[in-house]
C-alpha cells in the first residue's frame, strides 16, 4: 500500500538521521541531521492527522531551533580536535543504560500495544478546536507558556550579551 | 502499517533511546543539546500517537504538544545562551573538561 | 503524707542534698565539706530520734507511695515504709554514721581529698537510708546497689595504694556476683507478681495459688545477693580485704550497716523467706558455717582490723543463721547491738592505728603505750566484753537471745555450735587485748624516745573528736542489751513485735554462755597475758591447723585458681571473639563498608555531568525494571 510505503520511508529517514545526529563527529552535520530528522517527524504527524502540529513542528524546530543551533555552532570557533581519550566507563554505562531502557520499554509497549489500531484520516481535533481550546480552557497555561518564552528570550539576551 | 499504533511508539522509543545515548556519551555540549531535542521529539510523538489512539486525536493532546514545542524552544534558547557563555568563559564546550563540580 | 513519712523522707534526703552541695560548691574546701556532711547527717539523726521518741510506745506501720512510671505490665513506684524495723535500723544507721562522720575529722585529719571522703560518706548514708525505708524489693535493690557503689568508692579511697584498689575491685566483683543472683530473683518476682511491696511479698507463701518451688528459687537467688553483701561463706573473702579502706569506713560500712543490709533484708522479707522451709534451712546452715569458719580464721590473725573483720563475718553468720532458724527478734536484736559494739571496736582499732601507724597487734605491743591511751583502751575493753558476751554488755543479751532462739526452734546443734563460736570469739578478742596489754620491754622506752621524733605522742590519747564517739558507742554497747530484759518490761519485743507478754529470763542459757565466754577469756589469759614478744597460742602450736587457718582455708587460693584456670582463659576467648569477630568484622566492618562505599560514591562524584546522568538514569531503569517484573 502506498501510504504504508510512505510511512516506512519517513520512519526510516527519521531513524537514520537521528542516528547521524547523535553519532556524527562534526557538530554542524549533527545539527543538519537533526533538522532532517525533525522535518520528517512532521510527516509522521500528518499520518496521525495533526496537520497544524506538523506545520508548527516545521516552523519552530526547523525554522527556529535548528537555525539557532547552527548559528551557535558557526559562531563558536572550531573546537580543536584532540586525540579522543574514550572514557570507557562512561560509554559503557551510557550504552548499557540506554539499551536497558530500550529493552524494558519495548517489552512494555509491545506487550500492551502490539495489536492496537486506529482508522487513518478520521482525527477529531481540528485547528478550530485547538484554537478554541487555547483561547478558553487552556488560556492560562497558554499565557504562562508565552511568558516563559518571553523570559527565556530576555534571559538569553542577558546571558549572551557582551560584558562591559 | 501506518494505521497500527505500535510503529509510532517504537519510533518514539528509538528516538528517546538514541537521545539518551547521545546525552550520555557525546562530549560536545551542543550535540548533547541536539540529543535532548531528539528526546523531546520522541516524547511528543508518543504523546500524539497515544492521543490519536485513545481519544481519536482530541484537541487537548494537540494543545499539550504545542506547549511542549514552545517549551523546547525556550529551553533551547536558554541552553544555547549558556553554552555560548560557557565557551566564552572556559574556552571549552567539552563536558568532560568542565568538571569543577568534582567532589 | 503523714508527719512520720514526711520526716522520714527529710531524714533520708538530707545526706543526698549534702552530696551535691559538697560536689558542686564546697569541694575545694575540706573543713566546709566536712561541716556540710556532718550537718546533714546530724539533721537525719535528730529527725530519726525525734521520730523514735514520738513513736516510742509502738510504731504504727505506714506506707507512702509515689508512682514514677506506669506501664501495662507493672508500675514503678517508690515510697517510704515506716515501721518499727525500719525506724530501728534508721536509728542505728544515722547514729553510727554521725559518729563516724565526727570521728573521721580526727582520723582523716590532713588527708587529701577529705571533701571527696565526706561526699562519699554522705552518698553511703543516703543510699543506706534509702534501702532501709524501701517498701518494695525493687527500691531495696536500688539502695542495695548504691551502697555497694559507695562501699567500692570508700574502700578504694586511697586508690593510689595498689592493695586498696585491688580490695575495692574484689569487694565490688564479689558482691556483684551475689547481686547477680539477687537481680535474677528480683526479675522473676517482678515478672510473676509485679512490683509488690514487702507486705504482699511476705504473704505470698500463704496463698495456695502461688507456686512454692518458684518462691523457693527466688528466695535462694535473693539469698545469693545477701551472701555477697553480708559476706557469707563462700563469698566472704572480700570483707577482710576491704579493711584496706580507711578505718572509719570499715566501722560504718563493713561492720555496722552495709554488711548488715543482708540481715535487714532477710528480716524485712522474713515472711517471704519463711514460706520456703528449704530456703530457711539453707540460710541457717550457710550462716552457721560462715560463723564457724570466720571465727576459726580470726584465731590466728595478727592484724587488729583483720581480727575484727573476721569476727564481723562470724557475727553476721550468726545473725543469718538465727534468722534462718526462725528467730526473727534475736536476729534483729543482735543486728542492732552488734552494730554498736562492732562500730565501737573498729573505731578503737582506728584510734590505735592512728596512734601507732601500724595494723599489727604485736608491733603495737612492742612500741608500747597502749596502757596510756586510757579512753581508747577502756572503750576497747568494753567493746571486747560485749563481743565476747559478758554480762552486762549488749552482746551478752543478744547472743543469749540467739541461743534461746535456736533452742526454741529445736535446733540444739546450732545452739551448741553457737556456744563453741562464742568461746572462740571470747578467745580471739581477748587474745588481742592481752597482747596489746603486754608489759613494755624495759629497754624499749629509751630507744623509742631517741629513735622516734614523735615521742610526744606517747602518753596522749587520740583527739577528742575521736574519743567522744567512742564513749557514746561504749555507752550504747553497755546499756543497749537491757532493752530486751524484763527489767525494762521486754521493751524491745514491745517495740519491734508489738508483743505485750514479757519473756522471762533464760537463766540456764545465761549461765552456760557466761561460762563459755569466761573460759575463752581465761584461755587467752593463760597463753598471752603478762609476757612480752611474739608468742603462740594453742591454735598455732598445731601445725596443720595453723596452716589451714593462716591461709584462710585456702579460699582465696581457690578463687585465685578459679580465676586463673577458668575465668581468665574464658575471658581471653571472649576478648578474642570481641576483638576479632565483633569489633573487626561487626563494628569496624560496618564502618569499613561505609568508608569504602563512601569512597566509591565519591569517585562517582567526579564533576562529570554525563556520569551523573548515566548513573542516576541507570538506577531509574533498574527500579523501572524491578517494578516491571513485580
Amino acid at each position: 500500500m502506498f501510504s504504508d510505503a510512505v510511512f516506512i520511508l519517513f520512519w526510516l529517514i527519521i531513524v537514520v538521521f537521528a542516528v547521524l545526529a547523535v553519532f556524527w563527529h562534526k557538530p554542524i552535520y549533527n545539527a543538519f541531521a537533526m533538522a532532517c530528522s525533525i522535518f520528517s517527524i512532521a510527516g509522521i504527524y500528518i499520518f496521525l492527522g495533526y496537520e497544524f502540529i506538523a506545520a508548527l513542528q516545521v516552523l519552530v524546530y526547523v525554522g527556529a531551533i535548528s537555525v539557532a543551533i547552527i548559528f551557535v555552532i558557526m559562531l563558536s570557533p572550531p573546537v580543536t580536535v584532540q586525540p579522543k581519550k574514550v572514557n570507557k566507563y562512561k560509554v559503557a554505562i551510557g550504552v548499557i543504560t540506554s539499551f536497558a531502557f530500550f529493552v524494558v520499554l519495548f517489552a512494555v509497549l509491545y506487550g500492551k500495544f502490539k495489536d492496537a489500531r486506529f482508522v487513518l484520516g478520521e482525527a477529531q481535533g481540528t485547528i478550530k478546536q485547538v484554537g478554541y481550546l487555547l483561547a478558553t480552557k487552556m488560556a492560562v497555561p497558554f499565557e504562562i507558556i508565552s511568558f516563559i518564552l518571553l523570559v527565556a528570550i530576555m534571559g538569553a539576551i542577558v546571558l549572551a550579551k557582551k560584558e562591559d | 502499517m501506518a494505521s497500527s499504533l505500535f510503529p509510532y511508539l517504537l519510533l518514539s522509543l528509538i528516538l528517546i533511546s538514541l537521545g539518551l545515548v547521545g546525552v550520555f556519551i557525546r562530549r560536545n555540549l551542543v550535540i548533547m543539546l541536539i540529543c535532548i531535542e531528539l528526546i523531546l521529539n520522541g516524547v511528543t510523538i508518543n504523546l500524539l500517537a497515544i492521543n490519536r489512539f485513545v481519544a481519536n486525536g482530541h484537541a487537548l493532546g494537540q494543545v499539550i504538544a504545542i506547549f511542549i514545542i514552545a517549551l523546547a524552544a525556550a529551553e533551547t534558547t536558554i541552553a544555547l545562551a549558556l553554552i555560548f557563555l560557557t565557551f566564552k568563559h572556559y574556552k571549552e564546550i567539552d563536558a568532560e573538561k568542565l568538571n569543577e563540580l568534582k567532589g | 503524707m503523714s508527719q512520720n513519712i514526711l520526716l522520714t523522707v527529710l531524714a533520708v534526703f538530707a545526706p543526698f542534698v549534702s552530696i551535691f552541695i559538697i560536689g558542686i560548691l564546697t569541694r575545694n574546701h575540706k573543713m566546709l565539706s566536712a561541716f556540710v556532711a556532718i550537718l546533714a547527717i546530724s539533721l537525719s539523726t535528730v529527725i530519726t530520734f525525734y521520730l523514735y521518741f514520738s513513736n516510742m510506745q509502738g510504731v504504727k506501720a505506714e506506707t507512702y507511695y509515689f508512682t514514677w512510671l506506669v506501664t501495662d505490665y507493672f508500675s514503678l513506684k517508690f515510697g517510704v515504709l515506716f515501721d518499727a524495723l525500719s525506724l530501728g535500723m534508721m536509728i542505728v544507721v544515722c547514729l553510727v554514721s554521725l559518729l563516724v562522720h565526727i570521728y573521721s575529722l580526727g582520723y582523716m585529719h590532713g588527708e587529701k581529698g577529705l571533701a571527696r571522703f565526706y561526699a562519699w560518706l554522705s552518698l553511703f548514708s543516703w543510699a543506706m537510708l534509702l534501702f532501709v525505708i524501701s517498701p518494695t524489693l525493687l527500691q531495696a535493690f536500688f539502695g542495695w546497689e548504691l551502697v555497694g557503689a559507695a562501699s567500692f568508692l570508700l574502700i578504694g579511697f586511697w586508690f593510689h595504694k595498689p592493695e586498696a584498689a585491688a580490695a575495692a575491685k574484689k569487694a565490688f566483683v564479689m558482691t556483684r556476683f551475689g547481686d547477680f543472683g539477687f537481680f535474677v530473683g528480683l526479675l522473676i518476682l517482678l515478672v510473676s507478681f509485679g512490683n509488690i511491696d514487702f507486705g504482699v511479698l511476705n504473704q505470698l507463701g500463704k496463698s495456695p495459688a502461688v507456686n512454692h518451688s518458684l518462691l523457693t528459687a527466688c528466695a535462694l537467688l535473693i539469698f545469693m545477693g545477701i551472701m555477697g553483701k553480708s559476706a557469707q561463706f563462700p563469698l566472704h573473702a572480700w570483707l577482710p580485704d576491704a579493711m584496706e579502706g580507711p578505718t572509719p569506713v570499715s566501722a560504718l560500712i563493713h561492720a555496722a550497716t552495709m554488711v548488715a543490709a543482708g540481715i535487714y533484708l532477710i528480716a524485712r522479707a522474713f515472711g517471704f523467706f519463711s514460706s520456703s522451709p528449704f530456703a530457711m534451712e539453707f540460710i541457717a546452715v550457710v550462716g552457721i558455717i560462715t560463723s564457724f569458719v570466720a571465727a576459726t580464721i580470726a584465731l590466728v590473725q595478727d592484724d587488729v582490723k583483720k581480727v575484727m573483720a573476721y569476727s564481723t563475718i562470724s557475727q553476721l553468720g550468726l545473725m543469718v543463721s538465727v534468722l534462718g532458724a526462725g528467730g526473727y527478734k534475736a536476729g534483729v536484736f543482735h543486728l542492732f547491738s552488734h552494730a554498736f559494739f562492732k562500730a565501737l571496736l573498729f573505731l578503737c582499732a582506728g584510734s590505735l592505728i592512728h596512734h601507732f601507724n601500724t595494723n599489727d597487734m604485736w608491733e603495737m605491743a612492742e612500741k608500747g603505750g597502749v596502757r596510756k591511751m586510757k579512753i581508747t583502751l577502756t572503750t576497747l575493753i568494753i567493746g571486747s566484753l560485749a563481743l565476747a558476751g559478758i554480762f552486762p554488755m549488749a552482746g551478752f543479751f543478744s547472743k543469749d537471745a540467739i541461743i534461746v532462739a535456736f533452742e526454741q526452734n529445736h535446733k540444739e546443734a546450732f545452739a551448741y555450735l553457737t556456744m563453741l563460736i562464742s568461746f572462740m570469739t571470747a578467745y580471739y578478742t581477748f587474745r588481742m587485748i592481752f597482747v596489746l596489754l603486754s608489759p613494755e620491754p624495759a629497754h624499749h622506752h629509751e630507744n623509742c624516745h631517741e629513735e622516734h621524733g614523735h615521742s610526744e605522742h606517747h602518753g596522749h590519747d587520740s583527739p577528742y573528736n575521736m574519743t567522744i564517739p567512742l564513749i557514746i558507742l561504749a555507752v550504747f554497747s553497755v546499756f543497749f542489751g537491757f532493752l530486751d530484759t524484763p527489767m525494762l518490761g521486754g521493751y524491745f519485743d514491745k517495740f519491734l513485735l508489738n508483743k505485750h507478754e514479757v519473756e522471762h529470763l533464760h537463766w540456764g542459757v545465761m549461765v552456760k554462755s557466761t561460762i563459755v565466754a569466761v573460759a575463752g577469756i581465761a584461755f587467752a589469759y593463760i597463753q598471752f597475758a603478762g609476757k612480752t614478744g611474739r608468742r603462740e597460742g594453742f591454735v598455732e602450736k598445731v601445725g596443720f591447723i595453723k596452716n589451714l587457718l593462716v591461709n584462710k582455708y585456702y579460699i582465696d587460693d581457690f578463687y585465685f585458681l578459679l580465676v586463673r584456670g577458668f575465668v581468665i582463659p574464658f575471658a581471653t576467648v571472649l576478648n578474642w571473639i570481641d576483638r576479632k569477630i565483633i569489633n573487626d568484622t561487626g563494628v569496624n566492618g560496618t564502618g569499613n563498608i561505609v568508608i569504602y562505599s563512601g569512597r566509591f560514591v565519591s569517585r562517582l562524584m567526579n564533576g562529570m555531568l554525563q556520569r551523573y546522568l548515566g548513573t542516576s538514569f541507570a538506577i531509574l531503569i533498574f527500579i523501572l525494571f524491578l517494578w516491571q517484573i513485580i
